[in-house]
């Protein structure tokens, strides 16, 4: 495929390939790689530094943070990669049937998506954690029940401005049958939109989930999770400041990676855009602005 | 005597170095109508683009552009904004875009008349209602409580040209402006372009791609093709008698494309 | 063979002017009857505003009419089936008609694809070739080509599945006179070869003096008069004459 021929070669986008991969690898396989029990408390090691045994170091229970690190990651971002992918195939199979269909279908299910969005998202899964209990799972859970209407939103949006353009009246026109036209024509050209608005979104749900556990409302200890680990290392902020750097660091590295990646995966997707670039860079010009 | 002369006019893109424009020279005189024709992509939007100075800025223009005894393309740009406007005024091909979208008519006009005319709020108003009129828009105060997108296309370019009459510019530089228009619409647009011409005397630029509707108002045709010209002389004289095999192709493709309907009513004459 | 290709009877169309539940409604068509003979060149013509694109529409069988109906070689034109491999268009807005992610090849091998037509790079080289485009053609995206070049090609798709009838809605509009006189000459010698029916949809009087058999005047959502094309200089109404004084010949 053209695409991934041109991903292939954007170096950005393969380091960000690589680094996303590597972390979702440590993270399957985190028991056979993690060096230490994260759970495993030794208080004589308590805030200890770089050692040989513990990579980096041990947090305020004596824990291996490296350890804590890697199992971390299946919270982190392995659950919301999955709630995500829920999110989004949800919105986009609705946002498609309302963009494609219009009338009285779209005005359903806008309405529908209305009321939803009404309620303020993260007030509601604090109530829904209110109600339910706390926990990751359930954090998951209230969001991906209360975002998807966002989502539907902004891809039948994305639909409606190819459901009018002239290739796909040609298509309805020539008797393509609805299933043809939807997979064919319209979901490859908002690929690139659906693939830039979830990468920008990974981010933002790992900071979001990140931030109800370090809120102490997602992963209970003693299993680690990213925001958690931030929220022990303030703790000990002026005294240990070097404990907030592995969570944070991990984190800014993951959602810089899923944001230049969808950028990179856009532009390739973009054929229109990758091929101008090109023409600017051979002939030795500095591009000041797009052409007219 | 003329009005614009452009000498060795030499446009290029900064960015690929690749040339627009190779060398144009052309003059508009006073009282008369210049048409510069051509395909697609053969420059005739980046010339007058480069008369008026809204060319992009990686666009790079050498040569020179007299007008009024000042050569435009060594004019800073606030002169150039007030040159516009009031002395060289444009009127483009798609008469929407040119409004401001979430504004009515009369607050754009007002704006443009306020910015050139010294005048008062109820001075700029009245002179737009009279030089609607003139344009023969029926109803110019229901015109003008209205937004862009509630007027056609050709209502908007018959409300350019009447600011033109209220601007009196001494220039008028009309890029395809009946192109995006239907034919009983065209027809009226040209008819008023045509009063203009002969009413205040305008020198006019016009730009298009259409033979048949620069037959009726140039009296100069400049023909170019991908950046250069390919002749220029007296209308009357490039339609009968074409001098070069290009200018004679696009004559005889725009006769082609009529003839048949000629024909239907010559038999008809006949019979 | 069905005598008449198309049959618009009593079609009727009309949009709420805002809103869900508004009961204020504006008529775009009203009433509009006309038939198209097998092998026939009907022209519509209409300025901006008259309804023609809406009209357009209904007779591609992508929007539905209020009341009355469109028969494609006698069977109704709003099922997906009915049209398939009978009915293609070709339309205005060059850019928008090709999808941006495929190459020429790609978008012409298309139709014939979902129709189960057997094809190779040779036969749509061929098409292309019948269009007056080279093989250097196949590779390219939409935006690398020009006007012509770009309507070339969506009309080498339109034609690649032989279809019967062929719907041009403002086809040459947006294209310079030398090459709308070269499209329509090329439109001309592919209804030569295979005795495709046309419905051309335009505002330019002289381009459907050009190509077509007869002519319908179409305005304010009505059909003002029918004519054939020897007879254009005989209308009667007041509207048609106008049209015909307003038309700018060199």
């Amino acid at each position: 495929m053209n695409a991934l021929k041109k991903i292939k070669h954007d170096p950005i986008a393969m380091v960000c390939v690589a680094v996303i991969s590597l972390v979702v690898l440590a993270g399957i396989l985190a028991p056979v790689i993690a060096p230490n029990d994260p759970e495993q408390v030794n208080m004589s090691l308590k805030y200890a530094g770089i050692s040989k045994e513990y990579p980096l170091g041990n947090d305020y229970l004596g824990r291996c943070t490296l350890s804590r690190l890697i199992y971390g990651i299946r919270p982190s971002v392995l659950l919301v990669l999955a709630a995500m992918a829920v999110n989004i195939g949800t919105g986009l199979i609705i946002g498609l049937a309302a963009g494609y269909f219009k009338g009285k279908t779209d005005e359903i299910i806008m309405r529908f998506c209305d009321i939803m969005l009404s309620f303020p998202a993260d007030v509601m899964v604090l109530a829904v954690l209110g109600v339910f209990g706390v926990g990751l799972d359930k954090i998951l859970l209230a969001i991906v029940f209360l975002r998807w209407p966002w989502y539907a939103r902004v891809f039948r949006t994305a639909v409606m401005k190819y459901t009018d353009k002239n290739y796909v009246q040609f298509a309805k026109s020539s008797g393509y049958s609805t299933a043809h036209i939807i997979f064919r024509d319209i979901l490859p050209s908002v690929f690139p939109e659906v693939v830039m608005i979830a990468s920008s979104n990974v981010s933002s749900l790992i900071l979001s989930i990140s931030g109800y556990s370090f809120l102490g409302l997602g992963v209970q200890a003693p299993a680690s999770e990213w925001g958690m680990m931030l929220n022990e290392a303030k703790n000990a902020m002026l005294l240990h400041p070097g404990q907030m750097l592995p969570p944070g660091i991990s984190i800014m590295v993951v959602c810089v990676s899923f944001a230049f990646l969808g950028d990179s995966i856009k532009d390739a997707m973009d054929s229109k855009h990758s091929i101008r670039r090109c023409k600017v860079r051979q002939s030795g010009g500095s591009v000041r602005g797009r052409a007219a | 005597m003329s009005i614009i002369d452009v000498s060795d006019l030499r446009i290029w893109d900064q960015r690929n170095d690749e040339e627009i424009i190779k060398g144009l020279s052309f003059s508009v005189k006073e009282h008369s109508c210049l048409a510069i024709v051509g395909e697609s992509g053969s420059g005739k939007s980046m010339t007058v683009k480069a008369i008026s100075g809204i060319h992009k800025p990686w666009i790079c223009c050498g040569g020179s552009i007299m007008f009024s005894g000042m050569d435009l393309l060594k004019t800073d740009r606030k002169k150039m904004r007030q040159v516009r406007g009031k002395q060289i005024f444009m009127i483009f091909q798609d008469g929407m875009s040119a409004f401001d979208p979430s504004c009515t008519i009369k607050s754009t006009l007002r704006e443009i008349l306020l910015e050139n005319l010294d005048c008062s709020k109820d001075e700029a108003d009245s002179i737009m209602l009279e030089c609607m009129k003139k344009v023969l828009l029926k109803n110019p105060a229901e015109i003008l409580k209205k937004y862009p997108h509630q007027l056609s296309g050709g209502m908007l370019q018959r409300i350019m040209i009447s600011l033109a009459i209220a601007l009196q510019p001494e220039i008028i530089i009309a890029d395809e402006p009946t192109t995006s228009l239907d034919t009983i619409t065209q027809y009226v647009v040209i008819n008023e372009f045509l009063r203009v011409k002969e009413q205040y005397g305008t020198a006019m630029i016009f730009i298009s791609h259409d033979l048949g509707v620069v037959r009726k108002i140039a009296d100069y045709i400049v023909v170019m093709r991908d950046g250069k010209m390919v002749e220029a002389g007296p209308a009357e004289e490039l339609f009968c008698n074409p001098k070069q095999e290009y200018t004679r192709y696009l004559v005889d493709t725009r006769k082609a494309l009529g003839e048949n309907y000629k024909k239907l009513f010559t038999v008809k004459e006949h019979v | 063979m069905y005598e008449n290709i198309l049959d618009v009877i009593d079609v009727k169309k009309s949009y709420r002017k805002s809103g869900v539940f508004s009961q204020k409604r504006q008529q775009i068509l009203k009433r509009v009857s006309f038939s198209m003979a097998q092998g026939e060149c009907l022209g519509i013509i209409g300025e901006s505003g008259s309804g023609k694109s809406t009209l357009g529409r209904i007779m591609l069988g992508i929007e539905r009419p209020d009341s009355g109906e469109v028969l494609l070689e006698g069977k109704n034109v709003l099922k997906a089936k009915n049209r398939r491999g009978i009915m293609s268009a070709v339309f205005q807005d060059y850019s928008a008609s090709i999808c941006p992610n495929q190459t020429v090849y790609q978008a012409v091998k298309e139709p014939m694809d979902v129709l189960g037509i057997y094809n190779d790079r040779n036969t749509i080289s061929g098409l292309l070739e019948r269009v007056g485009l080279d093989s250097s053609f196949l590779d390219r995206f939409q935006h690398e080509l020009s006007g012509g070049e770009a309507q070339r090609v969506c009309i080498a798709r339109a034609i690649s599945t032989s279809p019967r009838f062929l719907l041009l809605d403002e086809a040459i509009s947006s294209l310079d006179v030398t090459v709308q006189v070269q499209i329509l000459d090329l439109l001309k010698q592919l209804r030569q070869q295979s005795n495709m029916s046309y419905l051309f949809i335009t505002h330019d009087i002289q381009a459907a003096a050009y190509i077509c058999d007869n002519l319908i005047i179409f305005n304010n959502g009505s059909v003002v008069e029918k004519t054939s094309i020897e007879r254009i200089s005989e209308v009667k109404d007041e509207y048609s004459q106008k049209l015909l004084n307003a038309v700018i010949t060199v």
